[in-house]
């Protein structure tokens, strides 16, 4: 096909063509069979192209994992499990107390329908279990006079997402794309190894740095993410700053170390350039308090 | 690519951010951006798969497929600019879309309640069933594909599955000049195409 022609075709498919293109177009299709055989290998090839988009789309998308249900559904499941047992609870209570003989007028028969070896209320206490205890949690926590600091570390640290169209694991990636790969499918193990064998050039890539950083987070080696953090914080002209900044005050965090966790938020927070991450330190700062 | 996707937004895009706005989402969509697919997938899946699962005699996997394909059929519909903007909401326009795909697997419903928006949306849906004419070569077409080098892939993945602009490919392959975006592109679809035809001939 020769390439005054592949430019004719291509623009037909985007519908760029005028009337009177168009016309001429649909006629030669008539005439030209060398042509048409050309228009027809064309669309077989957009289609080709269109269904392999698809499908690495279709497929990517398959490869996310369930996120969690949210706190609120959470709780209420527990709490509408826990009304339709204590209901039951009730209606069975009221039925053997229906049941029972009642007793003469001053001496009324008192049915006890609980067992003597079990505490009273215990179902819906076990049934809200997970919320129960993290009340409880909190409360020992505030009575303490500060935060839990494990659970506002977990609470707030997600890994920083990694989104891109390559690394489809097709088995042409280059050192750099399995390392991709790897994060994008949150094996941090992996990742972190991956990391070892990127060129030196690539190690030193501040995008590549909060990549490790978060998998070394994710895998619970906070020093080590401190020193990359630290690392990218220190260049000037980095576009990771806020980032770096957000992971550093959490990891911080996470050694106990708050009020330098809380020197890095305070930054975040009055700093107009980070969007992203001044209302999380805002936030995260408020529960520190 | 490697440099442009690491350095742009398309690269590292936070999607935890829920408070986004059906519009926004679409105007995301429309750029490319393919985190915005799946924020609309993390954002409704659980919610898609017990609402499947009520109406369809359908069986997990089906759902989950039915999920995967109207999300991507959602996102090539705004790419392709067929959706500019909706009348509901994106997720009864989802939730229709994977029911109609339940439909062709199981024919019909549990029970149809019809103060549900996306059933009655799925009521009126009129998409019609295109017939897939060259359903027996669509594992040659893929061979074909894989047959191109990475490079040539990625760029027409970009231009005619994403419908990128000449000038886009040009900043995201640092191309000199356009021309030679053009030039490039054309001897990726042609090796396509000599691809193809040498797979039928075989």
């Amino acid at each position: 096909v020769n390439e005054q022609d592949l430019t004719l075709i291509e623009r037909h498919y985007r519908h760029e063509l005028d009337d009177a293109e168009r016309q001429s177009f649909e006629a030669r299709m008539a005439d030209d069979a060398e042509f048409k055989a050309s228009v027809l290998l064309y669309a077989k090839a957009a289609l080709a192209i269109r269904s392999y988009g698809h499908e690495q789309l279709k497929q990517r998308l398959g490869q996310r994992p369930m996120p969690e249900a949210s706190p609120t559904k959470r709780w209420y499941r527990h709490w509408r499990g826990g009304s339709v047992i204590a209901g039951l609870l009730l209606l069975a209570g009221w039925w053997l107390h229906m049941e029972q003989p009642t007793g003469d007028g001053d001496n009324p028969v008192i049915i006890d329908t609980i067992p003597a070896d079990q505490e009273p209320f215990n179902t819906p206490a076990a049934v809200l279990d997970t919320p129960y205890k993290q009340a409880q949690k909190d409360q020992t926590a505030q009575k303490a006079g500060k935060p839990d600091i494990d659970s506002l570390f977990a609470e707030s640290f997600e890994p920083y997402a990694y989104l891109s169209v390559l690394g489809s694991g097709n088995g042409d990636e280059t050192s750099l794309d399995t390392f991709l790969l790897f994060y994008r499918k949150r094996n941090y193990g992996a990742t972190i190894d991956a990391f070892d064998r990127l060129p030196d050039s690539l190690k030193r890539n501040d995008n590549n740095r909060l990549l490790l950083a978060n998998a070394l987070l994710s895998k619970g080696r906070t020093r080590e993410a401190v020193s990359y953090l630290q690392a990218i914080q220190k260049q000037s002209d980095t576009d990771f700053k806020s980032e770096a900044g957000w992971y550093l005050a959490l990891a911080q965090l996470k050694m106990g170390k708050v009020p330098d966790a809380k020197a890095l938020l305070n930054q975040l927070a009055a700093d107009p350039a980070s969007t992203e991450y001044r209302e999380k330190a805002k936030a995260l700062l408020e529960k520190l308090r | 690519l490697l440099r442009f996707l690491l350095q742009k937004e398309l690269t590292y895009i936070s999607v935890k951010n829920s408070s986004l706005s059906d519009k926004e989402l679409i105007n995301a969509i429309q750029k490319g951006q393919i985190w915005a697919s799946e924020h609309l997938y993390d954002q409704h899946r659980r919610s898609f798969l017990s609402w499947g699962y009520s109406y369809f005699k359908a069986t997990p996997n089906d759902i989950e497929d039915a999920w995967q394909e109207a999300v991507v059929k959602f996102f090539e519909k705004v790419i392709s600019g067929e959706i500019i903007s909706l009348q509901c909401t994106i997720r009864t326009y989802l939730f229709a879309l994977g029911g109609h795909k339940l439909k062709q697997y199981y024919r019909k419903t549990k029970r149809i309640t019809w103060g549900d928006e996306a059933i009655k949306m799925l009521s009126k849906m009129s998409e019609p069933e295109i017939e897939d004419i060259w359903k027996e070569e669509r594992p040659l077409l893929r061979k074909a594909v894989e047959l191109l080098n990475p490079r040539c892939r990625d760029i027409l993945l970009l231009r005619i599955y994403e419908e990128r602009s000449i000038a886009e490919l040009q900043e995201i392959f640092k191309y000199a000049s356009k021309n030679a975006v053009s030039v490039t592109l054309h001897n990726c679809i042609e090796t396509l195409m000599e691809n193809i035809a040498k797979l039928t001939e075989q």
